[in-house]
């Protein structure tokens, strides 16, 4: 299992979140998505090193630091914008998957460089798409943004194509 | 993608432009906020504040937006100095900080360092603001030495998504906060921020000889803006922020910031301060302060100021809050729009039947008679 996500989007329910009585940020909900890498052995080859086959990345909701409002359980709209901030996490960790798997470098410490850029470049990634899913959908208070982002975001997810 | 169906953002911006119309009337009823940019007379309140009005410019043939030059006292050149910081303050804030920035990653080297601090431990004056992006909280905070020697406190905060609301007159999502701390809790807070604002923190890996090395990534919903100025006795400045969605990449910057902005909480007054739904003078001139902290800013985090200047903005900020017509973020032209009609007391958002005009129509009219040539 090279690539592994846990839980599935669209098995998140707020029933795993922490829940809340009230929030100083005024929030009603927050999402803690994990990128983790693990595996990552040094394999040479013909044409210089790669990363081995042991190498996978998991991407997990962090329940115990994701959380939302009680008032809020029941609120399926809400729901459904914070799960797809996770799905994006779960796109933007594939994508990263695919990019390191396929690495390979003459010298080490050259793959260890591009190791670290493409890291840099998955958090930034996230960062941008997520800032754009919130600035159009108003942060989840503009319906018909919403729903145009869910059906996005959702075919990335299917197709495992990240376009952004 | 954003705005691939136009008709469909209009639809929802007259929804949220109707409700910040009755919003902006809501507030010119209760802060008897006059026009002053367009040359009227302050009101009673502000009439009898120390505070001089602001200077309105010269308005140009016809328009009906102006700004006015700001009566803010001018931001201070940042200091140079290194004054000395307390050995045991360090030592509590070097292991916290390391442990907070090194998060889930076990493998993360994380040096702490505080090489002094730009301003002694004489407190004279905290600014402050912190926006929740995701509809949440925006505020900002004043702690002024007044001349008894105790600090004044100043707070004006918005619950930003009850501004999708209908406007509830006896639950206004404004409030102005105001009270009195004694001078040795604000001092004692000081020296926290001013300790945890000077911290530097680097992190890294080191891969083992021949190994290979990639931490983790931890990355959240949660966007948030936090700007402090801390200035002493002597009147130097520091000045430190953050801005950003809540992650792992970036907890070198974060986290100093976060421990001062709470430090900073610990000197606010009690529960019992007084809480008002009308602006004063002085309100108005602490979020003109707080808009020259910082630089340009993302969009949640100027929505949030936006949000906050719809019930206590000031002709000195007509320039600036009119860049914001230029944003490709609707959320923020709409802020504006009712910030801008707020200020001058120019409402272009209705038609003469009193329905609300489109918004990208009504964004014209203000860039037209708002910005500057």
């Amino acid at each position: 299992m090279p690539f592994q996500i846990s839980p599935a989007p669209e098995l998140v329910a707020f029933d795993i979140y922490t829940k809340r009585d009230s929030a100083p940020s005024k929030d009603w909900a927050y999402t803690k998505s994990n990128i983790t890498p693990s595996g990552v052995a040094p394999l040479t080859r013909p044409g210089g090193v790669s990363v081995a086959s042991t190498f996978t990345v998991t991407v997990s909701l962090n329940r115990a630091q994701s959380w939302v409002l009680k008032a809020h359980l029941n609120d399926t709209k809400l729901l459904d914008h914070e799960r797809l901030h996770h799905m994006i996490a779960c796109c933007v960790g594939l994508k990263f998957y695919n990019e390191v798997s396929a690495l390979v470098k003459p010298k080490l410490a050259a793959l260890q460089t591009e190791l670290t850029r493409a890291k840099a470049e998955a958090d930034n990634l996230f960062k941008a798409i997520t800032r754009k899913y919130d600035a159009d959908t108003g942060s989840n208070t503009i319906a018909s943004q919403q729903a145009a982002w869910a059906t996005r975001i959702r075919g990335w997810y299917a197709s495992k194509t990240l376009t952004f | 993608m954003g705005h691939s169906d136009p008709r469909l953002v209009r639809e929802q911006d007259a929804d949220i432009l109707t409700t910040l119309t009755e919003m902006v009337a809501f507030s010119h009823r209760c802060l008897l906020l006059t026009c002053l940019a367009c040359g009227g007379s302050g009101s009673a309140r502000e009439a009898e504040s120390p505070i001089k009005a602001p200077v309105v410019t010269k308005p140009a043939a016809g328009r009906r937006c102006v700004g006015a030059r700001s009566t803010a006292p001018p931001p201070t050149a940042r200091t140079t100095g290194c004054a000395p910081l307390s050995e045991a303050l360090r030592s509590e804030l070097t292991p916290l900080f390391a442990r907070e920035t090194k998060g889930d990653d076990g493998q993360l080297r994380v040096t702490v360092a505080f090489p002094c601090s730009g301003v002694t431990p004489a407190p004279a004056e905290i600014t402050g603001a912190q926006v929740f992006g995701h509809g949440g909280l925006a505020s900002v905070v004043g702690l002024e030495r007044a001349a008894d020697g105790d600090f004044r406190f100043r707070m004006i905060r918005v619950e930003q998504r009850l501004l999708g609301e209908r406007v509830d007159e006896t639950h206004p999502p404004f409030e102005f906060v105001r009270g009195s701390v004694p001078a040795g809790r604000v001092a004692r807070a000081f020296e926290r921020m001013r300790t945890g604002l000077a911290a530097r923190i680097t992190a890294q890996h080191d891969p083992p000889p021949g190994q290979l090395e990639l931490g983790p990534i931890a990355v959240s919903s949660a966007s948030i803006m936090i700007e402090l100025r801390l200035r002493d006795a002597g009147g130097a400045v520091v000045e430190r922020g953050y801005m950003g969605y809540v992650g792992s990449a970036d907890a070198a910057e974060r986290v100093p910031v976060e421990h001062a902005w709470q430090a900073f909480t610990e000197a606010w007054p009690e529960e019992d301060s007084k809480v008002s739904h009308d602006a004063e003078p002085e309100d108005r001139l602490l979020l003109e302060s707080v808009w020259s902290l910082g630089g340009e800013r993302d969009f949640y985090a100027e929505d949030g100021l936006l949000a906050l200047a719809i019930a206590a903005g000031s002709p000195p900020l007509v320039g600036p809050i009119s860049r914001d017509l230029y944003s490709d973020v609707s959320s923020t032209r709409t802020l504006a729009v009712a910030a801008l009609a707020t200020i001058t007391g120019w409402d272009a958002r209705l038609d003469a039947s009193g329905k609300p005009r489109p918004l990208q129509d009504v964004v014209a009219d203000y860039k037209r008679e708002c910005s500057t040539p």
